[in-house]
């Protein structure tokens, strides 16, 4: 499964011990972390985010994204003037990488997100609190081009 | 051409394997994991591409893989010892598939090629040797001399193999053979005969070459050979610069000597349709000397001029990725190959990058001891 998670609650959820940090870190499954162009740039600022950053990126769970596709992509967003919100960069980043999960606190980013007009099917789901939303980092990996990992693919799928 | 080697039955790969050997093929895994057998792997595949039916180099230094039962799978219980093992080059990239499959059996203690199967699309062509006798793989004709001739000339020249460990330094030298060994004490006088020899043009090359290595990775600015007198048979001294006078190799730190014969070697054997291999590459260096290596390696790679690196260094590892973003490396010029060490022997796997360097397809556990060292340290 392929997160997004928003700079706003990168404190929260990537900067100390959370569900999201141990789905990351942990051996089940094959999570995936979404960051590129200036979200990375965003999130790398915390300096216990950024060991993060690369810790997951040698291990194959931080996923980029093409630079030039991001910025056709943003550019795009922006002069259809549909979007709510001014984080440009991290619809553009759903859009190109695949990635229709996003941890954040903002509502106007999350309306956005979950607008099928500006995000096309699957529509975007919201991480906001664990207890509630813990699900979705279980979900079957079939976003962003992650190919399921075998055995236990197939047996879920039954 | 894409090359791959396939293999059964050997030390730790008790199960089939597969690995793509490409310009930059890296090695990475916990110790044990099989990483410096595939390294030998790589040294037999030239004989079998030679189809050289004796003198096998199992135990060729730097790589001693002992006796065939020391070299053949031990799979335990009713199974046992493996009755035979097999080392397959396969090429794709022409017309048709192509392989060359080797097969060895125990012969007086010692493993012996038995079967030689050369494959060219559909059709198979097969010689077998008799004991005590070698075959010859007769005068091929048609679309397998053509098979032959392509897997031939990926393992043109015998691979280039360096020791894990590299030859101490010394304060004065004594002019000996150039000979290359694995573990580099022929560098000294190679240097020094560059160095003597009337044109300058080959020396002047090489120093260009070493010090744009050795300031970028902070090793040292320049290197020159002193003459302890007139005649060639003299001995004379490595002098190394950095920021002041030379100072004697012996004197400076010990990555210096320990990475020099990497570079001279490397530098030195620029003709293509090479294929180097190396064990551990940045031992006694700096992160910023290990990564600048990674440079080093993919502005050397081409097509025909393969490395195969068998490393613990994430900043080498990292650094040939970055050159994949940089766009000075393709995604297929690089073979990442994890080895991953099982209750029933060793597993390789394949990783491949996409265009910014990241690893498109890692296994489940993979570096999972980093991440779980991670949490740790950050104490999440």
């Amino acid at each position: 499964m392929c997160l997004i998670v928003d700079a706003n609650v990168a404190g929260r959820f990537l900067a100390q011990r959370s569900a999201i940090v141990d789905w990351l870190l942990g051996d089940r499954g094959s999570p995936r972390l979404v960051a590129a162009g200036k979200l990375r740039e965003e999130l790398a600022v915390l300096t216990e985010v950024r060991r993060l950053l690369v810790a997951l990126e040698r291990a194959g769970r931080l996923r980029s994204a093409e630079p030039h596709s991001l910025q056709t992509e943003e550019a795009r967003l922006r002069k259809a003037k549909r979007c709510v919100s001014n984080d440009h960069h991290i619809l553009a980043l759903a859009l190109v990488s695949g990635a229709r999960t996003l941890a954040t606190d903002d509502d106007a980013l999350a309306g956005d997100f979950k607008n099928v007009q500006l995000i096309p099917a699957p529509r975007g789901k919201i991480y906001r609190d664990p207890e509630v939303h813990g699900r979705l980092l279980g979900h079957t990996p079939m976003s962003c081009g992650i190919r399921p990992s075998g055995t236990g693919w197939r047996r879920r799928r039954r | 051409m894409a090359v791959r080697l396939q293999f059964e039955g050997i030390r730790c790969f008790s199960e089939p394997q597969e690995a793509a050997i490409r310009p930059i093929t890296l090695l990475v895994g916990e110790n044990s994991s099989g990483k410096s057998t595939f390294l030998a792997l790589c040294q037999i595949a030239h004989a079998v591409a030679r189809v050289q039916w004796g003198d096998l180099p199992f135990n060729e230094p730097p790589f001693l893989l002992g006796a065939y039962d020391q070299i053949a799978s031990y799979r335990g219980g009713r199974a046992g010892r493996a009755k035979s093992f097999s080392l397959t080059i396969a090429v794709d990239g022409g017309p048709e598939p192509r392989s060359l499959r080797g097969e060895f059996v125990p012969w007086k203690g010692q493993p012996r090629l038995d079967v030689m199967r050369l494959t060219a699309g559909d059709h198979v062509f097969v010689a077998r040797s008799d004991p005590g006798y070698f075959a010859y793989l007769p005068s091929v004709a048609g679309e397998f001399r053509a098979a032959l001739a392509a897997i031939q000339s990926q393992f043109a020249t015998r691979p280039y193999a360096f020791a894990p460990i590299r030859t101490s330094p010394q304060r004065t030298y004594d002019p000996v053979s150039s000979e290359p060994r694995p573990e580099g004490s022929h560098i000294p006088m190679l240097l020094a005969t560059l160095a003597r020899s009337a044109s300058s043009q080959g020396w002047r090359a090489m120093q260009s070459a070493l010090q744009d290595f050795g300031s970028k990775s902070g090793l040292f600015d320049g290197i020159e050979i002193v003459n302890k007198g007139r005649k060639e048979s003299d001995p004379f001294q490595i002098g190394i610069r950095s920021g002041g006078p030379a100072v004697n190799l012996i004197d400076v730190g010990y990555g210096v000597s320990q990475s020099l014969p990497l570079l001279v070697d490397t530098i030195r054997q620029a003709a293509g349709h090479e294929l180097f291999l190396l064990q551990q590459p940045e031992v006694h260096l700096h992160p910023r000397a290990q990564a600048e290596l990674g440079s080093f390696f993919a502005s050397q790679a081409r097509k025909d001029r393969k490395f195969v690196i068998e490393t613990h260094s994430d900043h080498l590892v990292d650094r040939v990725r970055m050159e994949v973003r940089r766009k000075k490396l393709k995604p297929e010029d690089v073979s990442l190959l994890y080895f991953e060490r099982g209750k029933h022997g060793a597993t390789i796997h394949n990783l491949e990058l996409d265009r910014n360097g990241g690893i498109v397809n890692p296994p489940e556990g993979y570096r999972q001891f980093f991440l779980n060292e991670e949490r740790d340290l950050l104490g999440i």
